[in-house]
Formats: structure tokens, C-alpha cells, sequence
């Protein structure tokens, strides 16, 4: 037996293991691009098999490694497995490094993506968007287990961004209405932050640790972790927890998962119940050993987690749409997670994170039946109600509890804080930089009466753009 | 006077002069306008003569050249129009003070030249202002006269450009934040005409967008090369490269209709340098040779990456619900007519940005040819 583990846990099976979970939904979604391409129409079913089997494949891989790896001494697995280029000394290694934290990633991730394909391949039957659905699941999948298994900062980010493009996509996914476009470009705009604050962390830790690999800056075995000093593990910290707002749509961002909701079911499910809500708490999970330097750093991630929490499932509670309530919901309980991890309670925040993904998948699957299932509660409690009049807004004062309820209901004003912080501003400055450009004209060539005229913020561009450009009855 | 300098740099050209010489063959414009055969011709003339350009090693055959390409673009085009003149004038007056004070007759020649100072700060601002003038967008109706992403201002900047500026200390510190600067620039206006997209005709919209972001993607070229530094060099030549692909497929899926929106969506993706694409190499080559000796230009570069992903998204998308109100009646037809152009484009990108060794070695040559190594800020 101790030769077959020893033999499991050797160096080969696992860098199989490595390939299948890191490239096997690529290629499926890449089969799927080529058939598409090469004009071949194939039917649902070669899609959703063809998706199925690498997904699944990728899955089952990443649990086997997540579980040998567990067997193995140490519990790490550390590899570089080869280089993607370099130049004098700086370098980019495609590595992998899992333990117990990205164990248990894999296992959320392996336990999701299967249910999901197979989930999606009858919810989308006979949907124009079948074949791009799958596609998209194939790299969201290649994206998760990049960022999970990457070995370095540098391959995180590689996941991270296609995690991102991938969530982006679907939330466009119903492309022929306009809302679900300009929500896509709420999501991007607010992913492409974050992303850029994950850039920011990768080059800093370059920076202050001389390398990016995660045995490097946090030890493994033997080898001892990086000591940065105070200033630079919070200017770091600082950076992963601004990219972690993003991805988890934390305070002040948490606006935005309501908007990506306009996608189809299962990928609202994959991104904001399961895994990419939990990305941002995984990699705060990640730098949690640089905080012990950063005590700032642990302070702001426990008060942006708990002010999330609060006010996310305010707004959950008064929140009219199945999947808005779920999603915001999602977001107050990656908060929680937050300030689990901002009080030192990794451990626990784990576990959280774990239940907490599977409980809001099947949450989230289930919301297309939402009422078929509130009615069979009904009648199991014998068509009686099943919820008591209490709630515990009751003891609140009256006023209290209207102005609550107010805020909860505008989401505590943050988004039109944001607008008038960010959008607005950049807008005036836009306008100003092009208020120089000649005007444009007409196809008819007269000139646009109103070319001054007050740009749209972007939720509510479209109506106005639609208008004015079917009022130009050009065909 | 007919040397030439088939050296790393030219090979790193072609393929943009290529995917240039591509775009005018395919440009449904020149296709309604004169033939199939006519707009072939017009992509092998525009081939030819930016091979030209590239290939040799004389200013006088350049000069020569230059002024043979604004006529057949005269030509071309049927009409005048200010900015190519204005920029072969620059670069004329440059090339021929550098030929008549310097008495330069090749390329090769220009990093031993012995310039008095005022004359190179003068050569060097008439180069840059031909590059600004390269970078800047101008708001056009139809397709963009001059070419998307093989400016010959650029093959002027760094075979005159560079070796005169090691000699100036302050031209990699200046040149760098007027590239910043202008990205900024074309970035805001960028958004601006994304979030402006009811007042544009619908090709004008795909023009202007087209233009600004050719505008931000030149001016991080620029910027890597006028840097002075290693990573951000090497970074800089790729991002050449990618820049030309993204453009090229931007191009090629956004006047097509119906709109092939996975294209659409692909081509963005190259364009703001997402994983997996070439653009997403030179990007973090990029940022990370700037920011050892130049942090602000490395958090002002970032900056302006962040905001140009979200512009390009939201004029993307204004261009989809735009084409959805104008031809409803395309709403019924299968989404994506495939362009080989935009596959090939999409291919090569995703070939170069999967196994990028090879070409951040190649790009690593170049990059000692154009700059010495005495030269170089990391020196």
C-alpha cells in the first residue's frame, strides 16, 4: 500500500494529473471554437459531451491531485514546469503549487464544474448561445484552476483575467438586448480594476521579494517564507485587498453583482455563488501570513468583510428578484469570510468559504423554481404559512427601521457614490479632453444640433442610444 | 546611397507592414470603389513601398519614398488631407538636416555622428512631433486614409530617433511622458466617443474607435521605446506586433455585418491584452520595465490601461445595440460570417502569446540592435 501511495504522490502521476486539470478545458473549448469555425454545426449533444467530458476530466483530475497531495509529506506539491520566457534575470515560470488551502479550492471547483455543465446542457436547450455557453465554461474552468494551481502570483493572474473575461462574457451572453451588454460593461469596468490592482501586487512582490512563487514568498517544507518589513506587507496587502473588493464584490463595489445577473442561470451560479465570488476571499486567504507583518492591512480587510456583510444582506432582504437577493446575499457572506480572515480565523473562513459555495450553487440552480419550490414548502407545512411573523427588524424603532429599509433598497447610495466619485468626473474629463474634436455630421450632412450634450451615465445609455439612433431611420 | 539594413529590426516590421499591406487589399471601401484587382494592387503598392521604408539604410531614399507613398495615397484616397503631409514634412525637414548638418548618408552612420546640440534637439523634437502627429487620432468618416499601425514616423524614431536621443539626457525622460500623456488623451477620447455613440454615423463610430485605440496602443510603443529601458523596449516591440493583430481584427469584425460579436469580442480581448495573447506579454514586460527606474510613468501607464479596457468595452458594446437599432432585419440571420483575416489575426496572436519564448527572444534582439547596450539606462 505504502508503494502504491508513494508511487501516486511520486513526481509523474501528479504532473499528469497537473496537465489534464490546467489544459484539458482549454482544449475542450477549443474544439468547440475550431467546430464552430470550420462551419460544422454540431448538435447540443456532441457540445454538451464534448464540454462534459474535458470539464469533468479536469475535475476528477483536480480532485485526485488535490487528495495526493494531501498524502504526501508536507502536504505541498511545488513544480516549476517550464519556462514561458525570459530576459536577463527576470523570467516567467508556468509552475503549480497546491496545499492544503488550494486543496480545498480544487475540491469546490471539481465539485461545481460537472454539476454545472450537466445542469446547463438542458437549461440552454435550443438557446442560439448553446455552443458559446460551453466554450465559456471551458475557460472559465481553464481560468479557475490556473488561478488556483498557479504556482506564482504571475500564473494567478493569468487565471484571475480569464476568470474575469469568461464572467464578463456570459453576463453578455444575451447579447441581442441591450441591458445585459451595458451591465457586461459595468462587471468589466469594475473586474478591470481589480485586475489591475492584482497586476500592481504581482509587480510589487517582484519588487519586495526578489520572486513571485508562492514557496518562495511563503515557504514550503523547510524553506523559510519572505520577510518583507511593515511598509511594504501593507502597500502589498493594500493592493491584493483592492483586488479582492473587486472580485468579490465587496464594499463599494457590490453594486455591480446585481447588474451580473443579467446572465443565464448556471453562470450566475459558477461566477457569484460559487467560484468567482470566493476568488477574492482565496486570495486574501493566500497573503494572510504577510499580514502578521501588515496589522492595517488585517484591520481594513475585517472592516470592509464586515461592512459588506451588513449592508449586502440589508439589501439581500429587500431585494425583489431571486437571483439579486442570492447574489447579494453571496456577497455578504464573502465578507464574513473576509473578516474571519481579518481576524486571524483562517481556518474557519475556509470552511465557510467551502459550504458556503456548495450551499449557494444549488441555491442559485434551484431559483428558476423558486416558487414551484415555495409551494411545495407550502404544502409540506400543510398549505399553512411556514414563516413566523417575526422578524427582528421588529425591535428597531420605527424610523430606524424605514430608513433602513430605504438605504437597503438603494443599496446605501454606493453606486451613485461611485458615479459621482469616479463616473462622472471621468466623464466631465473625457468630454473636456474631446470638446476640441470637430463635430460630427449627419449622414445628410448637417450638423449634429446638440453635440455638447450631456453624456449618459452608463446604466443608462442604451434606452437613450437606442432612440437616437432609430430616430436616424437609417437602414 | 542604396544601402540597406535587412537587420532584426526590418524583420520585426514586416509582419506589421504585412498585416498593414492586408488591410488596404481587403478594405471593403477600395473594393466598391475601384475592384477586387485595384485594391489587391493597392495592398502589394503599400507592401512595396513600407517594405521600402523599413529595408533601407539611406535617409535620401527614404525621403524618396515617403514622398512616392503620399502620392499613390493621393491617389488612392481621391483626396487631399493635412495630417500625412504635415508628417512626411516633419520627417523631410528632419531626415534632410541630419543629411545636409550631419552628413549622414546611412542609418548606420547616425549613432557616430557628431551633431552639434541645438541641431539634434532639433531633429529629435521634428521626429517626435511627427510621431504625436502619427499617435494622434483624427475624428474621420469613413476608413482611416493612413496606415493603422506602421506609421513611418515610428521606423524614423528608432533608426534616427533613438541613437541621437542616448546622447540627449533628458529625451528618455520627456519623450516618455508626452507618450504617457497622449495615451491618456486618446484613451478619454476613447470613451468619450463610446459613450457619445448616438451622434456617430455607424462607420464613423468603428473609425473613431478604430483611431483611438490605435492612438493609445502607438503611444505605449512609443513609450517602451523612448524609455530607455531593457524589459519596457522588448515589451514595447511586441506590443507592436500585438497592437497590429488586435487593430487588424478589430477592424475586420467591426465592418462586417451582420456583426460577428464573438470576433468582435476575441478582437478586444487582443486589443486590451488579456491572457494568452501576445498583447498580454508585452504588457507585463512592459510594466515591469518601468517600474524599478520609472514608477510614476509605470502607475500612469497602468492607469491608462485600466481605463482604455472599460472605453473600448463600452464603445464595443455601443456599437452592438447600434447595429442592432439600424438593421433590426439582420437580427434573424446566423450570427458570424467568418473573416480569414480576423482568424488568421486571432490565431497568430494566440499562437505567439501561448509560446512567447521564441519571440521575446527575437524581440530581445532587436531591441540590442536599435539600442546598444551603452546606451541603456540599466547600463
Amino acid at each position: 500500500m505504502e508503494a502504491i501511495i508513494s508511487f501516486l504522490t511520486s513526481q509523474p502521476p501528479l504532473h499528469v494529473l497537473t496537465c489534464v486539470t490546467l489544459l484539458s478545458p482549454a482544449a475542450g473549448a477549443f474544439v468547440l471554437v475550431l467546430l464552430s469555425v470550420s462551419g460544422i454545426n454540431p448538435h447540443e449533444r456532441w457540445v454538451a459531451a464534448v464540454s462534459g467530458i474535458t470539464v469533468t476530466g479536469a475535475a476528477l483530475a483536480a480532485l485526485l491531485l488535490a487528495g495526493l497531495t494531501m498524502l504526501r509529506p508536507g502536504h505541498e506539491f511545488d513544480e516549476v514546469l517550464w519556462t514561458m520566457y525570459s530576459v536577463e534575470s527576470y523570467h516567467l515560470d508556468v509552475s503549480i503549487y497546491v496545499d492544503p488551502l488550494s486543496a480545498t479550492m480544487i475540491v469546490l471547483g471539481g465539485a461545481v464544474l460537472p454539476v454545472l455543465g450537466r445542469f446547463s446542457g438542458r437549461y440552454l436547450h435550443k438557446d442560439p448561445g448553446y455552443l458559446r455557453f460551453f466554450v465559456l465554461l471551458g475557460v472559465a474552468a481553464t481560468g479557475f484552476f490556473w488561478f488556483v494551481l498557479g504556482g506564482s502570483i504571475d500564473m494567478a493572474f493569468f487565471g484571475w483575467e480569464l476568470l474575469g473575461l469568461s464572467s464578463v462574457l456570459l453576463v453578455a451572453f444575451f447579447w441581442d438586448r441591450s441591458e445585459p451588454l451595458v451591465g457586461s460593461g459595468r462587471v468589466f469596468a469594475t473586474y478591470r480594476v481589480a485586475d489591475i490592482a492584482l497586476l500592481t501586487s504581482a509587480v510589487l512582490l517582484h519588487s519586495y521579494a526578489g520572486d513571485s512563487s508562492w514557496a518562495s514568498v511563503f515557504g514550503v517544507g523547510e524553506l523559510e517564507g519572505a520577510h518583507l518589513g511593515t511598509f511594504p506587507a501593507t502597500v502589498l496587502g493594500l493592493a491584493v485587498l483592492a483586488a479582492a473588493i473587486g472580485k468579490s464584490a465587496q464594499v463599494p463595489v457590490t453594486g455591480y453583482i446585481v447588474r451580473a445577473m443579467e446572465g443565464p442561470t448556471p453562470s450566475s451560479a459558477l461566477f457569484y455563488g460559487t467560484l468567482s465570488i470566493h476568488a477574492g476571499v482565496y486570495l486574501i486567504l493566500r497573503f494572510e501570513p504577510l499580514f502578521a507583518e501588515a496589522p492595517i492591512v488585517r484591520i481594513a480587510v475585517f472592516s470592509v468583510g464586515l461592512l459588506t456583510a451588513i449592508t449586502a444582506s440589508l439589501s439581500a432582504r429587500v431585494r425583489a428578484d431571486a437571483k439579486g437577493a442570492l447574489a447579494l446575499a453571496s456577497a455578504g457572506q464573502a465578507g464574513l469570510m473576509l473578516a474571519e480572515v481579518g481576524l486571524g480565523w483562517t481556518t474557519l473562513a475556509t470552511c465557510h468559504l467551502l459550504a458556503h459555495g456548495l450551499l449557494r450553487l444549488t441555491q442559485f440552480l434551484r431559483s428558476p423554481s423558486w416558487l414551484t419550490d415555495a409551494q411545495a414548502r407550502r404544502s409540506a407545512f400543510g398549505g399553512g404559512r411556514f414563516r413566523s411573523d417575526f422578524y427582528a427588524e421588529r425591535l428597531l424603532p420605527i424610523p430606524l427601521r424605514n430608513w433602513l429599509y430605504a438605504a437597503a433598497l438603494s443599496r446605501f447610495g454606493m453606486d451613485a457614490i461611485l458615479d459621482r466619485l469616479f463616473s462622472r468626473p471621468l466623464s466631465a474629463l473625457a468630454h473636456l479632453a474631446s470638446s476640441s474634436r470637430p463635430r460630427m455630421r449627419k449622414r445628410d450632412g448637417a450638423r449634429i444640433a446638440d453635440a455638447c450634450a450631456p453624456i449618459q451615465s452608463v446604466g443608462s445609455a442604451p434606452h437613450v442610444h437606442v432612440h437616437a439612433s432609430t430616430s436616424k431611420g437609417v437602414h | 546611397m542604396f544601402a540597406w539594413m535587412f537587420d532584426p529590426f526590418f524583420w520585426l516590421v514586416v509582419p506589421v507592414i504585412v498585416l498593414e499591406a492586408l488591410r488596404v487589399a481587403r478594405s471593403e471601401r477600395k473594393r466598391q470603389r475601384y475592384s477586387v484587382a485595384m485594391a489587391a494592387l493597392f495592398g502589394a503598392l503599400e507592401l512595396l513601398v513600407l517594405g521600402l521604408c523599413a529595408a533601407t539604410g539611406s535617409p535620401l531614399v527614404f525621403m524618396l519614398v515617403m514622398v512616392v507613398r503620399l502620392a499613390i495615397v493621393r491617389v488612392r484616397e481621391r483626396a487631399w488631407w493635412v495630417r500625412g503631409p504635415l508628417k512626411a514634412s516633419l520627417l523631410l525637414v528632419a531626415l534632410g538636416i541630419l543629411m545636409a548638418v550631419g552628413q549622414v548618408s546611412s542609418f548606420a552612420e547616425v549613432a557616430g555622428t557628431n551633431l552639434d546640440p541645438t541641431w539634434r534637439i532639433t531633429i529629435l523634437v521634428l521626429i517626435c512631433a511627427a510621431c504625436a502627429a502619427a499617435i494622434m487620432p483624427v475624428r474621420i468618416a469613413d476608413e482611416p486614409k493612413e496606415t493603422l499601425s506602421a506609421p513611418l514616423a515610428f521606423i524614423v524614431f528608432v533608426r534616427v530617433g533613438l541613437p541621437l536621443g542616448a546622447q540627449e539626457p533628458l529625451f528618455a525622460v520627456v519623450v516618455p511622458v508626452v507618450a504617457v500623456a497622449m495615451s491618456l488623451v486618446c484613451a478619454l477620447w476613447l470613451f468619450s466617443a463610446g459613450k457619445r455613440a448616438n451622434q456617430f454615423e455607424d462607420s464613423t463610430l468603428v473609425s473613431e474607435l478604430l483611431v483611438c485605440e490605435r492612438g493609445v496602443l502607438l503611444s505605449f510603443v512609443w513609450l517602451g521605446l523612448a524609455s530607455n529601458e531593457h524589459l519596457a523596449g522588448i515589451g514595447a516591440l511586441l506590443l507592436w506586433w500585438s497592437g497590429s493583430l488586435a487593430l487588424l481584427a478589430l477592424e475586420a469584425s467591426l465592418r462586417r455585418r451582420p456583426l460577428p460579436k464573438p470576433m468582435a469580442f476575441f478582437a478586444l480581448a487582443m486589443a486590451v491584452n488579456l491572457p494568452g495573447t501576445i498583447g498580454f506579454v508585452a504588457e507585463d514586460l512592459l510594466v515591469h520595465g518601468l517600474l524599478y527606474e520609472r514608477p510614476i510613468l509605470a502607475v500612469a501607464f497602468v492607469g491608462v490601461v485600466t481605463l482604455n479596457a472599460p472605453a473600448l468595452y463600452l464603445a464595443l458594446v455601443n456599437v452592438i445595440v447600434d447595429v442592432h437599432a439600424r438593421y433590426p432585419h439582420l437580427q434573424a440571420q446566423p450570427d458570424a460570417p467568418r473573416s480569414i483575416v480576423m482568424l488568421v489575426a486571432a490565431t497568430l496572436s494566440l499562437l505567439v502569446g501561448l509560446i512567447p519564448r521564441p519571440f521575446v527572444a527575437g524581440a530581445n534582439q532587436v531591441y540590442d540592435t536599435i539600442v546598444p547596450a551603452s546606451h541603456r539606462a540599466d547600463h
